[in-house]
C-alpha cells in the first residue's frame, strides 16, 4: 500500500520543517510513504523549507484557500500514484503517531474515509473551539446531511476509491464539511478514530476564527444550492 | 436631499475621472476607455445637476409625459443587468484563474507510469 501524506501550508515557514521531520519513516501496512506539501501562495519561507524536507512540493503562485490546496494535494497524490492519502495540518497540531491507527480501517477495507476526531477526547481544547466545532458539525449536517463528531478536523485518511469518486469544489475551509457531505453522496464508508491534538501557542493562533464559521456556512449553502460541477 | 444627490454625483464623477486618468497615465488603461469613462461620468454629473434636461428629452422622444418612476425603474433594470454580467464574468475569471494556478501547481510533480 502506497501512502501519501498531503500537507496544505500557508505561511507556515516557522514550523513546516519540524512537522515534516516528525513524520514516521515506516508505518505498519505502508509499502512506501511520500510527502506532498502544497504551498498555497505563502509569502514567507514555506516554499523553500518544504522543498528541503518534502518529497514533492506543489506550489500555488497565489493564495487560493485551504480547500483549493487540498484539491491540488489530492491531484498531486493521484499523479505520483497512491493508494491512501493522509491529510495533516501544517501548524504541527497533529501527532504523526496517529497516522498508523488512522489508516488501519482503510487497509482492512472497513472504511474509505477516516476522520481523526479531536472531540471524543477534547481535553485541552479551548472551550470556544469545542463550541465552534459542535456548531460546525450541526451546520455540516444541515447543509450536507453528513455527520461526524469532528467535521473540521484536518487529520483524515482517504482511500484511492474515495479520491476518485469525490467531486470537491470548495476552495476555503468549507472543504472539511464538503468531504463529509461527499462521503454521504458517494456512499463511501466513513469511520472516526480519536486523535490527540498538540496545542501550542502557535497552533492555537493558526486555527479558524468563529467569525469564519459564518463564511463557511454561507459557502456550504451556496454549494448545496448550485449543485456539483 | 437634491443638493446631497448633486454633491455625491459630482464627488463620484471627480473620483472616477481622476482614477481613470491616473490609470491612463500609467498605461493601465487605453485612451478609448479613458475617454469613455470620462464622458460617461460627465454625463452622469450633468444629469444630476440639471435633471430637467432628462425629462424634456424623454418627453420629446416618447411624445408624451414620462414620470420619474419610469426612469428609476429603467435605471434599476439596467443596473441589475450590468451587475449580473459583471458578477458572471468575475466568477468565470476567478474559476479560470483557480484552475490555471492549480494546474501549474502540480506541473512539476512527476507522473508515476
Amino acid at each position: 500500500m502506497r501512502l501519501t501524506i498531503v500537507i496544505p501550508a500557508y505561511n507556515e515557514g516557522k514550523v513546516i520543517a519540524s512537522v515534516l521531520k516528525s513524520l514516521p519513516k515506516k508505518i505498519k501496512g505502508a509499502k512506501s510513504i511520500r510527502t506532498i506539501v502544497v504551498n498555497d501562495g505563502s509569502i514567507d519561507n514555506t516554499l523553500s523549507e518544504a522543498k528541503k524536507h518534502a518529497h514533492h512540493v506543489a506550489h500555488h503562485v497565489i493564495n487560493l484557500g485551504a480547500g483549493a490546496a487540498v484539491i491540488t494535494g489530492f491531484e498531486a497524490a493521484k499523479k505520483i500514484g497512491t493508494d491512501v492519502v493522509v491529510m495533516l495540518d501544517a501548524d504541527g497540531q497533529h501527532n504523526p503517531k496517529n497516522i498508523e491507527k488512522l489508516i488501519q480501517p482503510i487497509i482492512k477495507q472497513k472504511a474509505d474515509i477516516v476522520i481523526g476526531t479531536r472531540m471524543l477526547n477534547s481535553k485541552g481544547m479551548p472551550a470556544i473551539k469545542v463550541f465552534g466545532n459542535w456548531a460546525m458539525n450541526v451546520m455540516t449536517y444541515i447543509t450536507t446531511g453528513g455527520w461526524s463528531t469532528d467535521t473540521q478536523s484536518g487529520m483524515r485518511a482517504i482511500s484511492r476509491k474515495a479520491l476518485d469518486r469525490m467531486q470537491l469544489q470548495a476552495v476555503g475551509f468549507e472543504y472539511c464539511s464538503e468531504i463529509v457531505g461527499e462521503a454521504r453522496r458517494c456512499k463511501l464508508k466513513m469511520k472516526e478514530v480519536p486523535i490527540q491534538t498538540i496545542y501550542t501557542d502557535y497552533s492555537k493562533s493558526k486555527g479558524q476564527s468563529i467569525i469564519n464559521a459564518i463564511n463557511i456556512f454561507t459557502r456550504l449553502i451556496t454549494i448545496r444550492l448550485t449543485g456539483k460541477k | 436631499m437634491i443638493i446631497a444627490t448633486k454633491i455625491i454625483a459630482i464627488f463620484l464623477a471627480v473620483m472616477v475621472i481622476s482614477k481613470t486618468f491616473y490609470d491612463y497615465k500609467r498605461k493601465r488603461e487605453s485612451l478609448t476607455m479613458f475617454l469613455f469613462w470620462t464622458l460617461a461620468w460627465i454625463f452622469i454629473a450633468y444629469v444630476a445637476l440639471v435633471p430637467g434636461i432628462f425629462y424634456s428629452f424623454a418627453t420629446k422622444m416618447a411624445d408624451q409625459n414620462v414620470g420619474t418612476g419610469t426612469f428609476v425603474g429603467l435605471a434599476f433594470i439596467f443596473l441589475f443587468f450590468i451587475t449580473y454580467r459583471i458578477y458572471m464574468k468575475a466568477h468565470r475569471l476567478e474559476q479560470q484563474i483557480r484552475d490555471i494556478v492549480m494546474r501549474i501547481g502540480i506541473k512539476d510533480i512527476e507522473e508515476k507510469k
